[in-house]
């Protein structure tokens, strides 16, 4: 079996989401027979990553070259993955969820006229044939779904409840081989780019960390969030908002968790001074433990939470603040 | 006999009316009551207006939807679920200042002013009562004499409804005092460019807080000869005619008080926990609510009786009046069961049941006294 | 102008779900609402048309009808009772060719139920004509269209000819009511059905409710010294005091 992993790598340390594929990839068959092919946009700090590497069994790495610093097309990578696919026989192809990947893999999977599975969960394999896990209607849902072992293109949720040990491979190939493919852009533009405005970074990125609080309308203002960042800078935790706190302008959309802003998977979801409405808590509902504030003893979040204080957030949270520092 | 079955065109009405009352009239309902926030209340009549519902019942050729009685109650039903203060604006800007010109004016008026009324660009009023003049019309005080193209006015009126923000005042005078009600003439009048005209107190009411109620002085008020409402003479006709649609604008506004308690103190008693089970378990409890839904559901149906009569072109005098007094009776009773249900903490302003109970009272009383009603349906049956 | 707006119906984001209701979809799905709205914000002549798509497993029109409230111009329902997204692309665009010449294709990046935002990119494909995903917003000026963007890193300004097709990641936050006149005139709109039959390629997806149980340890009458006691027990039962102390040095040596 060939299997082709695009990897939206960006450090210049194998990022976490990246080792998961990796692992993904080499559980993905019962049997040992199958290569490991690797593409990834270049970038200098890349080039160290041959190392970190050997632990898998890659038979090559791709290295998309763009030396000119054009646009990067999603519909012209897919082209590149397409030949790819042609060249190298490939039968699955995996992907994180980032934004950008999001915008080749459905592309794809039409040209290739291969099946598209995003968001999975979990996978299991049965009979020479795999089962995805996708979870639906805000997490409340579980859909699961049969294909065989080729013409897939699917992509992972990262933190994804693992279903086999992950194993390590010995690497078959001492010296991965690598070679560069040159982005082309002298074909016909798309569109043109005006301007770009840098999202404004995130310390601890929600999507990743393993502790978030989330924030809800009992902050009452915005200069409150002082105090929860200042747990945040604690516990390393991500902060999250709720959709009365984007609705009030305090802070922006993207930090949204819910329905409609961002599903997580953290290990501790910290609810504070937020009242659980249904379609926020779908949003963290796959967290390992939720623990929650909230003065109001009739809150819905406490029905979903594992251990619950009603209390003034503005009394407990800098005591604990205090008890953490002093650990 | 009318169908019980609303069209999907009416279900989408009710729909949206109910959408944009939980999304933008609820969430500051309490705080505009309490602050006497009465601009806030003309500012969502605007919005009200942006929507096409500040003219349901005018036709189409005049800037209204072109739909009757039956969707003007409709709405009238899920918007004072929620705030009874700006559904009594809604209801006075509609039937009392509006209608008038709509009903009796000529077609310069009716093209001048009503465009404007039906989009909500203007909004409108009604001054018939006076410190002396209140279930007795004509004892009115208030004097109309014509000079050369202007007529003068001279007077006290009060308890105008949207009176310091409305751009048209329905006003009543004595045109020939000593005729009697044959005397009184109906004038249109544009307070905000009309000079001679006073807005001197904001009444400080138990209820409907949230909407304004001016005693107005006008001294010498310049009205052109122009905006007479049809004719000498006419004007007590007018004002009765006026004030039976009115009175089904009210019926619907009474019975969305009724029932914007009734669900309120429904959900209540489902979570409020007594004797180790929630009070709705307990036969007391809800017995009272089922008391509630059966004075609702009357009240509902000679409301919408009234309403469907109207549109149908047939004499609707009688069903209004019986809709009125029905409707204000249930409201009162209903509001002030359900703070009964709440119990200690529904006489508090952590729950809007209070608000409603003090919003019922007027209901009762303005737009012709529930007296008045009887008067009105003992004369008709006793004929 | 040709507006195409692709919208569809989903189940209600407040409701509790059950395997019997599941199948009870009665919203617009607001992301395709916001599309809507974009349309109708772009629409600026009287003859300009905002043709909507709606793929449905039944005939119902009530979703289609909303649709035509909010901005529509003339409606097309497609009845189809198969699952598979490639299916219901290749059906719209034979659909959307049967329209001819079009501006504008919009529509919501995905189904606000079921993530899996693929159809846009299936009708690029197969329509070959641009696609901009992740859009926030959209305005036309001088026969360009302007279009605000989100990516990972950051949020790009793009200008892009016509025609083209556009899925917005933004769901409706100020919702547009339907006036009084929008009501009464959906009624005078034209409305198209297609029927379409099942095909081999249905996929087989098993459906089970998700429930996640909670330890539901809630306290009540606690000081905040208690409160934070307890929080620290409870960080310890589950193996996380240990990981918190490892986490919070790792910060404060990163300092």
């Amino acid at each position: 079996m060939n299997i082709l992993i695009y990897l939206n790598q960006k450090n210049n340390y194998l990022s976490d989401y990246s080792k998961e594929l990796l692992n993904i990839a080499s559980n993905l068959t019962k049997n040992k027979d199958f290569n490991i092919y690797l593409v990834s946009l270049y970038s200098e700090s890349l080039k160290n990553l041959k190392d970190d590497l050997k632990n898998w069994n890659i038979k090559k790495i791709f290295f998309i070259l763009n030396k000119d610093n054009y646009y990067i097309y999603p519909t012209k990578i897919s082209h590149i993955l397409t030949s790819l696919k042609k060249d190298l026989d490939i039968d699955i192809i995996i992907m994180g969820n980032s934004l950008f990947e999001l915008d080749i893999a459905p592309y794809l999977s039409m040209r290739l006229e291969f099946d598209y599975i995003p968001n999975i969960s979990s996978f299991f394999l049965e009979n020479n044939q795999i089962i995805f896990d996708r979870l639906i209607y805000g997490t409340k849902a579980l859909e699961k779904s049969t294909y065989n072992l080729k013409n897939l293109v699917c992509i992972f949720n990262n933190n994804i409840n693992k279903n086999q040990p992950w194993k390590i491979h010995a690497n078959k190939y001492n010296n991965i081989p690598i070679d560069f493919i040159n982005y082309k852009s002298n074909e016909n533009i798309l569109y043109e780019l005006k301007n770009q405005v840098l999202k404004k970074q995130k310390k601890h990125p929600l999507e990743t960390s393993k502790i978030v609080i989330g924030v809800g309308k009992g902050i009452q203002n915005p200069e409150n969030f002082q105090l929860i960042e200042n747990l945040a800078n604690i516990l390393g935790a991500g902060i999250g908002v709720t959709r009365s706190v984007v609705d009030h302008g305090w802070r922006p959309e993207y930090e949204k968790i819910g329905q409609t802003g961002k599903i997580i998977k953290p290990d501790l979801y910290i609810a504070i001074g937020l009242s659980g409405a249904m379609q926020h808590v779908a949003g963290v509902k796959q967290a390992r433990h939720i623990l929650s504030i909230n003065n109001n003893p009739n809150a819905e979040i406490f029905k979903y939470s594992d251990l619950g204080i009603v209390g003034d957030l503005f009394e407990i949270i800098p005591k604990l603040i205090t008890y953490l520092n002093h650990l | 006999m009318y169908s019980l079955k609303f069209t999907e065109e009416q279900e989408r009405i009710c729909q949206m009316v109910k959408d944009f009352s939980l999304n933008e009239v609820a969430p500051g309902a309490k705080e505009r009551d309490i602050n006497g926030d009465f601009l806030g209340t003309r500012d969502l009549l605007k919005k009200m207006g942006k929507l096409g519902l500040m003219g349901i019942p005018y036709d189409k050729k005049y800037g209204g939807a072109g739909l009757g009685y039956l969707e003007y109650a409709l709405a009238g039903f899920e918007l004072n679920k929620v705030d009874a203060s700006l559904g009594i604006s809604y209801s006075v800007h509609i039937s009392l200042g509006t209608g008038p010109i709509y009903n009796f004016g000529n077609e310069e008026q009716k093209q001048k002013y009503l465009p404007k009324l039906c989009s909500g660009e203007y909004i409108a009023a009604f001054g018939l009562t006076e410190p002396c003049a209140g279930s007795d019309a004509s004892a009115s005080q208030c004097t109309a004499v014509k000079k050369g193209d202007k007529y003068i006015l001279n007077g006290t009126k009060c308890f105008t409804t949207n009176g310091e923000f409305a751009d048209v005042i329905v006003v009543f005078a004595m045109t020939n005092p000593e005729l009697g009600t044959k005397g009184i003439s109906a004038f249109i009048v544009e307070p905000k460019n009309y000079p001679g005209i006073k807005f001197i107190k904001r009444e400080a009411k138990m209820g409907i807080r949230a909407s304004v109620q001016n005693v107005i002085e006008m001294e010498n008020l310049e009205v052109p000869v122009e905006n007479l409402l049809g004719q000498e003479g006419k004007g007590f006709k007018i004002a009765m005619a006026t004030l039976d649609c009115g009175r089904i604008g009210v019926a619907a506004h009474a019975v969305g008080i009724a029932k914007g308690a009734y669900e309120y103190a429904l959900n209540y008693s489902k979570e409020r926990v007594q004797f180790g089970k929630p009070i709705s378990k307990l036969q007391v409890i809800a017995f009272k609510l089922a008391d509630m839904y059966n004075k609702i559901e009357a009240a509902e149906a000679v409301t919408l009786k009234a309403a469907w009569t109207k549109d149908e072109h047939a004499p609707y005098s009688i069903p209004a009046a019986v809709a009125k007094l029905t409707a204000t009776n249930v409201a009162m009773e209903v509001t002030t069961e359900a703070v009964q249900v709440l119990g200690g903490t529904g006489f508090t302003m952590d729950h809007p049941v209070e608000r409603m109970m003090r919003d019922a009272k007027i209901t009762q009383i303005y737009e012709g006294t529930n007296e008045i009603q009887k008067l009105v349906i003992s004369g008709a049956i006793l004929r | 102008m040709k507006i195409i707006v692709i919208a569809n119906e989903t189940f209600p984001t407040d409701q509790n779900l059950t395997l019997e209701n599941i199948n009870e979809k009665k919203i617009l799905n607001p992301y395709d609402e916001f599309a809507i709205q974009k349309a109708s914000e772009i629409k600026n002549h009287k003859n300009d048309e905002i043709i909507i798509f709606m793929i449905s497993k039944s005939d119902n029109l009530y979703c289609l009808k909303t649709c035509l409230g909010l901005g529509g111009t003339s409606g097309n329902l497609i009845i189809f009772k198969g699952n598979n997204p490639k299916d219901l692309a290749a059906i719209l665009v034979k659909e959307i060719k049967k329209q001819g010449t079009f501006d504008l294709i919009l529509t919501g990046e995905q189904d606000v139920n079921n993530p899996r935002g693929d159809i846009p990119y299936m009708i690029n494909s197969l329509l070959d004509v641009p696609l901009i995903s992740h859009c926030l917003d959209i305005h036309y000026s001088n026969n360009k269209l302007i279009c605000k963007k989100e990516t990972d890193d950051f949020l790009e300004e793009i200008s892009i000819n016509l025609p083209c097709i556009i899925s917005f990641r933004k769901n409706v936050y100020e919702p547009k009511y339907p006036s009084i006149n929008d009501i009464m005139s959906i009624n005078e709109k034209p409305i198209f059905l297609n029927y379409y039959n099942k095909s081999e390629n249905n996929l087989y997806l098993k459906l089970k409710i998700y429930n996640v149980k909670r330890q539901n340890k809630i306290y009540k009458n606690i000081d905040s010294d208690k409160a934070v006691k307890k929080i620290s027990t409870y960080l310890d039962e589950w193996g996380l005091n240990g990981g918190l102390y490892e986490y919070i040095n790792l910060f404060k040596s990163k300092k």
